[in-house]
């Protein structure tokens, strides 16, 4: 080793290896202030990714569950939006079917008997609506109509009266009511929608059931009460004007009965939206605690990152001085 | 009689000083040339009888720290072994990408994740089915890309070993021939700093591939050793045999014999860690071929399986029969036990959901087998198969420890894996880099420094005035005697 030399390429060799080198640690500064982020993350966590995998799965997971509580919320608001609409039409309806009923004047009877017919047509399509791509109440067939038409569940239901070979009001209704409950009646030829739908997935350990469809007994009831006002209506199963009163009367106070069964469901379904809300909120206050904590693992400190930047670029700057200093020191210029 | 030997040695001083002045001038045209060595004449006092008469050059000396010189080459070769295979690790990693990417192995499986989760809620929309296919298919893809690169990276360190192989035995007949011209012009008296120089940039070029120990022998040869002990070249240079097979796949082995090892003049040599070829950017591009890149793969493969495996249980999806293949496939088949290797690579979506293979998306929401579609709105199956990816089920195949996983765990766990192989073989390329820079440096410092070679010309100068001046005043002594 002699001491009493130093080989030019010494000095350029050493000149560029810092000056790469710095200028390394300056991009990588640099990057990290723009972005706040650690630029290498393996190295940042020492090579142990699971927990901002862990992070990042999360994170990703709440995006779908924020998907999955905002459809869950829409069906359940329309579902309520359509109970209310039901609520709409047939609140007077009752009372006015009782009333008439029980006064039995044929002229007024008819009028509102027809009436009635009208919006049983109007609730049948209420259950029926439609929301983006599915029926709401029509259970997992959601590409259907949940409700049959009035016109099929009214002929069934004459033939049926007919067949059972009922003439008097009590009869009549019996025939009725039976149809309504026979699994082969009503739940195969009036509702032609599916089973109910699974449970909804909302959140990480949450599952909400909105399976509400129009088979549920308090749709079944207003619908039914409904169908008696229109088979009078239709006149095909009774000539006699007191069984015709007496079938409305009955109509009236069935419909005026259903309607607290169809403030339970709706309440049914508040409980749901309730929850879903509740999960919402949840996974939402999730969210902001994972960010933070995504932040806190890769998260740079923007003055540490400032500050090996700046010293970074001082020192680069000192070198380049050094350079060019070195260069001028030649034996060359001076002799 | 004195003073003509005055003239004499005034010559030998002057002739001195004209050959130093030529190396120096050498020196520095040659200042930033790499791999020329310093020279320097080699110069004593010339004696005639009893008495000292004038200067003798006895030769060229070239200024080599054989020491430093033998540990800046090992260093090389460890740093270029060390880079290789942390650029190998590096591109693997990648590949898998950092879990905060979404193109990362480990977003792809959020995104599948996800992509069930949104479906569930809406069983009947075509376009959420759409995109679980969308994601599904590209989480196959990341596999499959996965899979190419690590076979491409053992491709690629196929096709360096052949250049390498090459690289060394064109230099070894090269540093040969030099050696025996080496011999001849020395035994001709003439200098040989040139060939020496020559052929110290050829067994530069060779030592980082092997590192090698340089053993001077009579008459100015070398014999070259590799560190680990193998004789490249004493006397004769050894052949080293090696045969390329372009295209590299998962099952392609040194065991199974589909691979070419090497031969030192047709008998095989170890090239794992602790053969005699270890320590240069050979023994790494080996160690890519036959253990890092299949060793991921092996990883790779494992992960491949239990996805495969969450989505055929026939709990998951009743549609399937025990042995049916899920949602995803062993290209197109079911999963036989035995085929794990280069599984990630066959790793497909099941043609019965996708539509472009003539299949319908409806068998997401129904079943891999389902004959007919059922109802739209039901959920169950991509619940279910949401619960089979996130579960926690005994996962350890491949290098992994038994363990509860859930699938993206696993991901997980295999891009730990790489991130820490990563991050341990770039801290000790750093290491070997830094040692390497050292030598080097220290190396260069023995350079041509232009400064000092420039005092040298003035000294030189000076002495070649002097010896002028010597003749001059002989001269006129001489004259002074003629004139009497």
């Amino acid at each position: 080793m002699t001491s009493t030399s130093i080989g030019d390429m010494a000095h350029t060799f050493m000149l560029r290896r810092q000056t790469v080198a710095l200028k390394q640690e300056a991009q990588i500064a640099g990057t990290e202030l723009a972005t706040g982020r650690t630029a290498d993350a393996a190295q940042h966590l020492r090579g142990d990714v699971m927990r901002l995998s862990g992070i990042e799965t999360s994170l990703t997971r709440l995006s779908a569950f924020q998907v999955a509580t905002n459809d869950a919320a829409i069906t359940t608001s329309s579902m309520q939006q359509v109970l209310a609409n039901v609520d709409q039409m047939t609140q007077t309806l009752g009372s006015t079917l009782l009333n008439a009923g029980t006064m039995g004047e044929a002229g007024t009877l008819s009028a509102f008997l027809q009436d009635a017919d009208q919006r049983f047509q109007s609730v049948v399509a209420s259950f029926n609506t439609r929301l983006g791509e599915g029926s709401l109440f029509a259970g997992v067939a959601t590409d259907g109509p949940a409700l049959a038409d009035t016109d099929t569940i009214l002929q069934t239901l004459e033939v049926a009266i007919s067949a059972a070979g009922a003439v008097t009001a009590t009869e009549i209704e019996a025939a009725v009511t039976t149809w309504f409950e026979d699994p082969a009646g009503f739940d195969t030829i009036g509702y032609i929608g599916g089973n109910a739908t699974s449970a909804q997935v909302i959140s990480a350990e949450d599952k909400v059931n909105i399976g509400f469809t129009a088979r549920d007994p308090a749709i079944r009831d207003t619908l039914m009460a409904l169908s008696l006002a229109s088979l009078m209506h239709r006149g095909n199963v009774t000539s006699s004007g007191s069984v015709q009163a007496d079938l409305t009367r009955r109509s009236g106070e069935l419909l005026v009965q259903s309607h607290s069964d169809r403030a339970t469901l709706a309440g049914r379904i508040g409980i749901a939206e309730a929850r879903i809300e509740e999960a919402s909120t949840r996974n939402e206050t999730e969210r902001s605690a994972l960010q933070m904590l995504q932040s806190n693992v890769l998260g740079v400190d923007p003055f540490e990152a400032a500050t090996r930047m700046e010293s970074a670029q001082d020192q680069l700057e000192t070198l380049y001085a050094i350079t060019a200093r070195l260069s001028r020191l030649s034996l060359v210029d001076f002799l | 009689m004195s003073i003509s030997s005055t003239m004499s040695s005034a010559l030998s001083g002057l002739t001195a000083s004209a050959r130093s002045a030529e190396l120096i001038s050498s020196n520095i045209a040659n200042a930033l040339t790499e791999g020329y060595v310093r020279r320097e004449l080699d110069v004593s006092a010339r004696r005639v009888g009893d008495s000292g008469q004038g200067v003798q050059v006895n030769g060229v000396k070239r200024i080599v720290d054989h020491v430093l010189l033998s540990d800046r080459r090992i260093a090389g070769a460890d740093e270029a072994g060390r880079n290789t295979t942390t650029e190998f690790l590096q591109r693997l990693e990648q590949v898998l990408g950092s879990p905060e990417n979404a193109d990362s192995l480990v977003g792809r499986v959020a995104a599948l994740d996800t992509a069930l989760i949104a479906t569930a809620s809406q069983p009947q929309s075509e376009a959420r089915l759409n995109s679980l296919a969308d994601a599904a298919q590209n989480l196959t893809d990341t596999f499959r890309r996965t899979t190419s690169e690590i076979q491409t990276a053992r491709s690629i360190a196929d096709t360096q070993i052949i250049a390498d192989v090459k690289e060394i035995n064109r230099s070894l007949a090269a540093i040969s021939d030099l050696n025996g011209e080496i011999v001849s012009v020395t035994s001709g008296g003439r200098d040989t700093s040139a060939l020496q120089d020559l052929r110290q940039q050829l067994i530069d070029r060779i030592s980082t591939i092997v590192p090698l120990r340089e053993l001077q022998r009579e008459d100015g040869r070398v014999a070259l050793y590799t560190q680990g002990g193998a004789a490249l070249l004493d006397g004769r240079p050894v052949e080293l045999g090696y045969t390329s097979v372009g295209v590299i796949t998962a099952d392609m082995t040194l065991a199974s014999g589909a691979l070419s090892g090497l031969t030192i003049n047709g008998s095989p040599v170890r090239t794992d860690a602790g053969g005699p070829m270890a320590g240069g950017s050979l023994a790494a591009q080996f160690a890519i071929r036959d253990e890092l890149a299949p060793a991921a793969q092996a990883d790779l493969d494992a992960v491949a399986l239990d996805f495969i495996s969450r989505f055929a249980d026939p709990s998951v999806d009743p549609s399937l029969a025990a042995g049916d293949a899920g949602l995803f496939t062993d290209r197109g088949a079911a999963f036989t036990a035995g085929n794990e290797l280069g599984l990630a690579g066959r790793i497909s979506i099941n043609s019965a959901v996708d539509p472009t293979n003539g299949g319908a998306l409806w068998r997401l929401r129904d079943g891999i087998n389902a004959t007919t579609p059922g109802a739209v709105g039901q959920s169950s199956l991509l619940n279910a198969m949401e619960t089979a990816l996130t579960d926690p089920r005994m996962t350890g195949s491949g290098s992994f420890s038994p363990a509860n996983r859930s699938f993206s765990d696993f991901a997980a766990q295999m891009t730990s894996h790489i991130a820490t192989d990563r991050l341990d073989a770039q801290t000790e390329a750093s290491f070997a880099t830094a040692r390497f820079t050292a030598l080097r440096s220290l190396e260069l410092e023995e350079g041509v420094d232009t400064d000092r070679e420039l005092q040298d010309l003035l000294l030189i100068e000076q002495a070649y005035k002097a010896n002028a001046k010597v003749v001059q005043t002989v001269d006129e002594m001489i004259q002074l005697l003629l004139g009497m």
